[in-house]
């Protein structure tokens, strides 16, 4: 009697469907997981501390305008946050940066104009905060100073305006 | 004999393949390729040209101060904004600016703004309302692809144009007194603490037009209580106490009636309420504004009174200037920091 092929159970689909390999798909997993973790996540890091950014610009700005418009009614500037700014915004004074760290004002000696500083979460975010203001901001390694040099290292961010 | 294919390989499959991880490495590469980093740099370069708007909003403002302080415009741009710029922006800030004073109270600053001439032009006129910018290139002529922008500063006063014709500040005055009045070291005597004196400083030939602003600072106190500090502009006289408006307008800082008063054509159209502090022995910063037929008057930066009056300005009456009187009771009255604009319509010196 002529022997006959008994089909293993697991070996191939109905009809003659080819199926996939577990090598390749777990060839694939091991590729898409290395760029992931080499890529994405990095990238998403990187959306995280451009929003601390987008927000500390955003809350420096809205402070700025509001001592212009302080320095325009009062014909000095505001002395401090959120007391004398308060009256300028429809919701709460940001008083605190996206890091945590206060806002504050300087007033540098004689019509200079003003000053907003703030402590940034490192120093590659008050770099690159200090950069979206372009050439009237600066980093520095102190606080309470007029920050005259710009310090790379530094963590503190200088943001000057000029009086109206 | 026939083997039996090994275990765990379909029967037509040729071998391992690495077709779907080429497929999803492919996938994700134009992912990247096509979308994340395009947006990463249209990011970048939104910022980049948010800084240099930020650089070119500040030296504008710097630009106006300067203006506004020194009554012309900056001829060296590091060196005349430094004053007004507290975080003192890098060279390569100023490289590309230059300015050009066109008219008296007008200017044109010139960026150099490269690719983001288009987004500083828009910010800068968000920020600066009735600002005019414009776009050019390299010869100066208009044009929506130019890599410059233009833009004409007018200085103003108050929301108005204006010629400053008065520029006095703590010493060295000009002007002319006469009566009691003398000038000091750091202000111009108008009374001591004499009865019966009145003295004045003026400044002759200025048509103030159809609008004038004036700023100046006041110390009256020191004496027994009396009488008052005027100001008066459009006058055809020199008025010798605060009643007389000789022919304009007098504003007076009345320590013996206690009250702000403003009189024009001999009538007295505005006294304030009582105010028990005008002869305190400090200096006031006081600014006196005549606009659209609307006198107003600020003390210490606080709106103290706005009075309309329907008298017309001409040009034959053309003496400002500031004066006190004392009779039965005195004060020292002293001045200092005296500014007065005058209208760019008709205005004249």
């Amino acid at each position: 009697m002529a022997k006959r092929y008994v089909r293993a159970p697991y070996r191939q689909l109905p009809n003659g469907q080819r199926g996939i390999s577990l090598i390749p798909v777990m060839v694939s997993i091991a590729i898409f997981t290395a760029l992931a973790v080499q890529y994405s996540l990095p990238q998403q890091q990187h959306r995280q501390s451009q929003k601390n950014l987008d927000a500390a610009q955003i809350a420096a700005a809205q402070l700025l305008q509001a001592a212009l418009s302080y320095h325009v009614d009062n014909g000095v500037w505001p002395q401090t946050i959120p007391t004398d700014v308060q009256d300028y915004f429809s919701v709460n004074v940001p008083t605190t940066n996206s890091w945590g760290n206060s806002w504050q004002f300087f007033n540098p000696p004689g019509n200079q104009g003003l000053i907003l500083t703030t402590q940034a979460g490192s120093s590659w975010s008050a770099n690159a905060l200090a950069a979206r203001f372009g050439g009237i901001a600066r980093v520095c390694m102190n606080a309470n100073n007029l920050c005259a040099v710009w310090q790379n290292d530094g963590t503190w961010v200088y943001i000057g305006i000029a009086p109206p | 004999m026939q083997q039996l294919p090994r275990y765990g390989m379909p029967v037509h499959q040729l071998g391992v393949t690495l077709l779907p991880a080429l497929v999803t490495v492919a996938l994700l590469t134009i992912i990247i390729i096509w979308i994340d980093i395009p947006q990463q740099m249209q990011k970048q370069h939104q910022n980049q040209a948010i800084a240099h708007t930020n650089n070119i909003v500040q030296l504008l403002a710097a630009n106006l101060k300067h203006y506004d302080e020194n009554n012309q415009w900056p001829t060296n741009l590091e060196a005349d904004l430094a004053p007004y710029l507290p975080i003192q922006p890098a060279d390569e800030v100023f490289a590309g600016v230059t300015i050009t004073t066109t008219a008296r109270d007008q200017a044109e600053v010139t960026i150099n703004a490269e690719k983001h001439a288009i987004a500083i032009a828009r910010q800068l006129a968000r920020q600066f309302g009735e600002i005019n910018v414009d776009i050019i290139d390299s010869t100066g002529q208009s044009a929506s692809h130019g890599d410059r922008v233009k833009v004409e500063l007018q200085a103003y006063k108050n929301g108005s144009s204006y010629y400053l014709a008065v520029d006095e500040g703590t010493d060295d005055f000009g002007g002319n007194t006469h009566g009691a009045a003398s000038k000091a070291t750091d202000y111009v005597s108008l009374t001591t603490d004499i009865n019966y004196r009145n003295g004045q400083i003026q400044f002759d030939n200025i048509h103030s037009g159809d609008r004038m602003y004036a700023t100046f600072d006041t110390w009256i106190g020191g004496g027994t209580g009396a009488d008052a500090l005027y100001f008066y502009w459009a006058a055809t006289a020199r008025p010798t106490g605060e009643e007389d408006d000789s022919g304009g307008y007098n504003f007076a800082i009345d320590a013996y009636n206690n009250q702000l008063q403003l009189r024009s054509t001999s009538r007295l159209i505005y006294a304030s309420e009582p105010m028990h502090n005008l002869d305190d022995s400090q200096w006031h910063n006081w600014k006196v504004e005549m606009k659209e037929g609307v006198v107003s008057v600020w003390r210490d930066n606080i709106l103290q009174f706005t009075q309309a009056d329907s008298f017309e300005v001409n040009n034959n009456r053309t003496f400002i200037g500031w004066g006190a009187r004392t009779r039965g009771l005195n004060n020292h009255h002293r001045l200092r920091n005296m500014k007065v604009w005058i209208s760019t319509n008709n205005g004249s010196l």
